[in-house]
């Protein structure tokens, strides 16, 4: 069993790595970049992949299989787009794509014992607000929401690491509580009731989401830790009137932000019709569907369509830019990567043998998937815009970081169990 | 706890699946309504990016080519305003005119892909280079009626009345389409039309030209015949308004052949009213009034009102060429085909073939009538008349030595200004290879302004075709 999930990951990294290496040669060919930085990418691209596997089969080799391939794929479509859209970046994006493997391998060092993690649950909530706060203070403005630091040469984007630190702090918190949390005598009208003293909690989370959204102006953000919340509150005690209520509260301070500041109603008004300025605030989403639309089902092809007409589109907006060059079915088939991975992740919490692993497992992917999803819901005018970074893709080295932790933990949850069970 | 990680993935999975929804809109379903917004700029880039094909006349000289330049290709016309009414112009800012509009499927290789190297590269999604179109126009007479008109305001076309090839095509003034960027204010607010194709779609009063479709009407349909009779006095009285000659002249007794000859109103007058404004009409909707002309470019529609719309006077008045008709000379020159040809109208056309960048035919034009507005005994009596005309009537002026010519005046009166001059005629008249309509605006008479120019076209083509 071993040798087969590492086996089976190598052969999915090769088809993974294949599809990278055709996308850089026909950029390379559309683009009139030369061929041979092409495949020195994709040879850079390989080795990490390789070295990630090999870090697998001495440390987890009973881990999952398929995860490391999905983010080969996911990475190398970036990686390729970064390079077709912004060729002076490829290169810091692949150092990022290195550091991230280190990361990686750090990480499935230390958290071997990840049990230990829930003794400090408390230590993972202070961490986790001040990084969130930190940029408040010390940050940067950009694009019209505070949430970089300059570190010197670099800037950084401490709220990506805060949420890894609030999925371990709800973790251990409601592996604890979780029971006290569910059950209640108390009935209203039919409804059941939590005590009112476990709602702490809930409240604390509500407004810290909407201290987000207020300071550092991020709609993003605020929902997905609000989001992150509800799902593994759900998880662990079953209760939907968490999410009922988690989610009535939510829209209500939404609702009040959007009366009381400005710059969210005008990112709502955007939202629901960006032709009112469409050279100005509409600017953005518009050429995003503009993107999306010339592409059609199979796309004007890699290199060949107009994606530089977007502004940011290396960051928030890659996905646009996939779905100009490669098509309805280039973009469906990146969202069958994502979802892919989020099934994997919730397997991998279906199937660990403790508590805390299940709540880490399922509260990282549900990160994932809510990041995923709001900015791929935002780029297509789904639901209004925020600016997140699409997990893995977007250039951006906070966000590939913290990814590659996210994936460390989840291999090494999965071989947990893989090693008690075999 | 495994259930509701279940329902969790279950959500997930809706949510991605709305995802999947509204892109398959986005790409799919809406894309051609969401690419077609006035501030989507994509279309315009991905078409400066092809290579659009040249178009050359038949004579193998280049009206239109494309240059590669940084963002892409940049059009470029090397024969400038002389061609301009044929070839229009193509602006990513202002549109497409001319043939660059009528056959921009053609130019811009957007027709079917024949090919497999052509097949190839658009799965890559490479651009195809657009197809060459040949014309029916031959430089040489486009530069001989050209020079010929010179700098006055007028129209020039000339037509292979056995096929309905278009041999040339001018019109004054015109623009310099490689100027289209840079001049489009002054251009669209000219007071002179320079955009309009006065052959095609300019539309004049035809005067005595118009005399061709009358006699046409009453030789078919009337109990006329070239040899009968009338009175032709300097005027005529009808329905209480008057009917005058050409400067007042009187002329006794002639024949009608005399009276087509010497261009006599009161003549075409009588003959108008025994016909009637019903057949008139009918017949001159035979000769493509009221009708759309099918042609390469864009063509105005040329207009005669209703016959119950007329009283009798304006019915003689019709019948001499004056009063509410508007003619295109395109118009005229189809009237004029119409004689040469035996009593058919082919089909005009300019562009012979269309072919892919590397020779392969991807569309030739097989000539076919159009209309037959007359029998072929009434178009060789018409022709024998219009032989007359330039041997010893109005349009001496386009005589050519040891060619029988025939041909038409017309010296239109309008409102203000001197009068419109025009002349349709063909030559050989035997076995006519060319039809040609001329017209001058506010120039003077047919005889002296118009047909002399015509001549020089017929003289240019059949000196070329010895």
């Amino acid at each position: 069993m071993t040798s087969t999930n590492r086996n089976r990951e190598l052969l999915l990294i090769f088809f993974a790595m294949l599809v990278i290496a055709t996308g850089f040669v026909l950029t390379a060919l559309n683009t009139g970049q030369p061929v041979a930085t092409a495949l020195r990418f994709t040879g850079f691209l390989a080795a990490i992949f390789i070295a990630i596997h090999i870090a697998n089969r001495l440390f987890v080799s009973t881990a999952e299989p398929a995860l490391v391939s999905l983010v080969a794929f996911i990475t190398g479509l970036g990686l390729v787009m970064i390079w077709r859209l912004k060729p002076e970046l490829a290169a810091a994006q692949a150092v990022w794509l290195l550091l991230g493997a280190v990361a990686l391998v750090l990480t499935m060092l230390t958290a071997r014992r990840y049990q230990k993690f829930k003794d400090y649950k408390y230590t993972w909530a202070i961490a986790g607000v001040i990084l969130l706060f930190a940029p408040v203070f010390l940050g940067v403005e950009r694009g019209g929401a505070r949430l970089w630091m300059d570190l010197g040469p670099v800037s950084f984007q401490p709220a990506e690491i805060a949420k890894l630190c609030f999925v371990f702090f709800l973790a251990s918190y409601l592996e604890e509580k979780r029971r006290l949390l569910s059950i209640s005598t108390k009935r209203a009208f039919g409804i059941w009731l939590p005590e009112l003293k476990h709602l702490g909690p809930l409240l604390i989370m509500w407004a810290v989401s909407l201290v987000i959204l207020v300071l550092e102006r991020d709609l993003g953000t605020s929902l997905l830790f609000f989001g992150l919340f509800l799902a593994m509150l759900y998880v662990a005690t079953g209760r939907p009137f968490y999410v009922v209520l988690g989610t009535s509260l939510f829209i209500a301070g939404a609702t009040a932000c959007y009366f009381a500041f400005y710059h969210v109603q005008v990112r709502f008004d955007i939202w629901l019709d960006p032709w009112l300025d469409p050279s100005g605030r509409g600017y953005q989403i518009i050429q995003s569907i503009f993107a999306m639309a010339s592409g059609g089902l199979a796309g004007t092809g890699l290199g060949l369509g107009n994606p530089n007409l977007i502004p940011a589109v290396q960051t928030d907006f890659i996905f646009s830019a996939v779905a100009e060059e490669l098509g309805l079915l280039g973009s469906i088939a990146v969202i069958l990567a994502y979802l892919l991975f989020i099934s994997r992740g919730l397997k991998i919490a279906l199937t660990a043998d403790d508590e805390f692993g299940k709540l880490v497992a399922a509260g990282l992917t549900s990160v994932f998937a809510l990041q995923t999803f709001v900015i791929l819901g935002g780029t297509t005018k789904l639901i209004p815009l925020t600016g997140v970074t699409l997990p893995y893709m977007s250039y951006g080295g906070s966000s590939i970081l913290m990814n590659f932790i996210l994936l460390a933990l989840l291999l090494t949850i999965s071989a947990k169990r893989g090693e008690r069970g075999e | 706890m495994n259930k509701r990680i279940g329902r969790l993935g279950a959500a997930f999975t809706a949510a991605f699946l709305i995802l999947v929804l509204n892109l398959t809109y986005l790409q799919f379903l809406g894309a051609q309504k969401l690419t077609a917004k006035p501030e989507n700029v994509r279309p315009l880039l991905t078409e400066r990016r092809i290579e659009r094909g040249d178009i050359i006349s038949a004579d193998n000289v280049v009206l239109a080519r494309s240059h590669a330049d940084g963002a892409g290709y940049s059009r470029s016309y090397p024969e400038r305003a002389l061609t301009a009414p044929i070839t229009g112009f193509y602006s990513t800012k202002y549109g497409r005119a001319g043939l660059e509009l009528t056959y921009n499927d053609y130019l811009s290789g957007k027709s079917k892909v024949s090919s497999l190297d052509d097949y190839m590269k658009r799965l890559l999604g490479k651009d195809v280079p657009g197809n060459t179109i040949t014309l029916t126009i031959d430089m040489r007479l486009e530069r001989a009626a050209a020079k010929a008109l010179g700098s006055r305001k007028g129209a020039v076309v000339a037509l292979d009345p056995r096929t309905g090839a278009v041999l040339a095509l001018v019109s004054q003034p015109a623009y310099d389409p490689n100027k289209i960027d840079t001049d489009w204010k002054a251009l669209s607010g000219s007071e002179e039309g320079v955009l309009v194709n006065r052959v095609t779609q300019g539309r004049f009063v035809p005067g005595s030209s118009f005399k061709i479709v009358s006699a046409a009407a009453a030789l078919e349909r009337g109990r006329i015949s070239p040899s009968t009779t009338f009175e032709a006095p300097a005027q005529l009285t009808v329905h209480g308004g008057k009917v005058t000659n050409y400067e007042g002249a009187s002329f006794g007794e002639v024949s009608f052949e005399t009276a087509f000859t010497k261009s006599i109103n009161t003549v075409f007058a009588q003959a108008g009213v025994d016909l009637g404004g019903d057949e008139l009409v009918e017949e001159s909707e035979q000769f493509g009034f009221n009708r759309d002309t099918p042609f390469d470019l864009p063509a105005s529609m040329s207009k005669l009102p209703a016959a119950k719309d007329m009283d009798p006077l304006e019915v003689a008045w019709m019948a001499v060429g004056q009063g509410r008709i508007e003619a295109s000379p395109l118009t005229m020159a189809l009237v004029g085909a119409a004689v040469a040809n035996s009593g058919e109208i082919r089909q005009p056309y300019l562009v012979a073939r269309a072919a892919e960048h590397d020779g392969t035919l991807v569309f030739e034009r097989k000539p076919r009538t159009w209309l037959r507005p007359v029998s072929e005994e009434t178009a060789e009596a018409l022709a024998a008349m219009m032989e007359k005309v330039v041997e010893e009537g109005t349009g001496r002026a386009a005589r050519i030595n040891g060619v029988r010519v025939a041909g038409k005046t017309g010296t239109a009166e309008v409102g203000k200004g001197a009068p419109h001059a025009w002349f349709v005629g063909f030559a050989p008249a035997d076995d006519p290879t060319i039809v040609v309509a001329v017209i001058v605006e506010n120039a003077g008479t047919g005889g002296r302004v118009a047909a002399p120019i015509a001549r020089e076209v017929m003289k240019a083509w059949i000196g070329k075709n010895d």
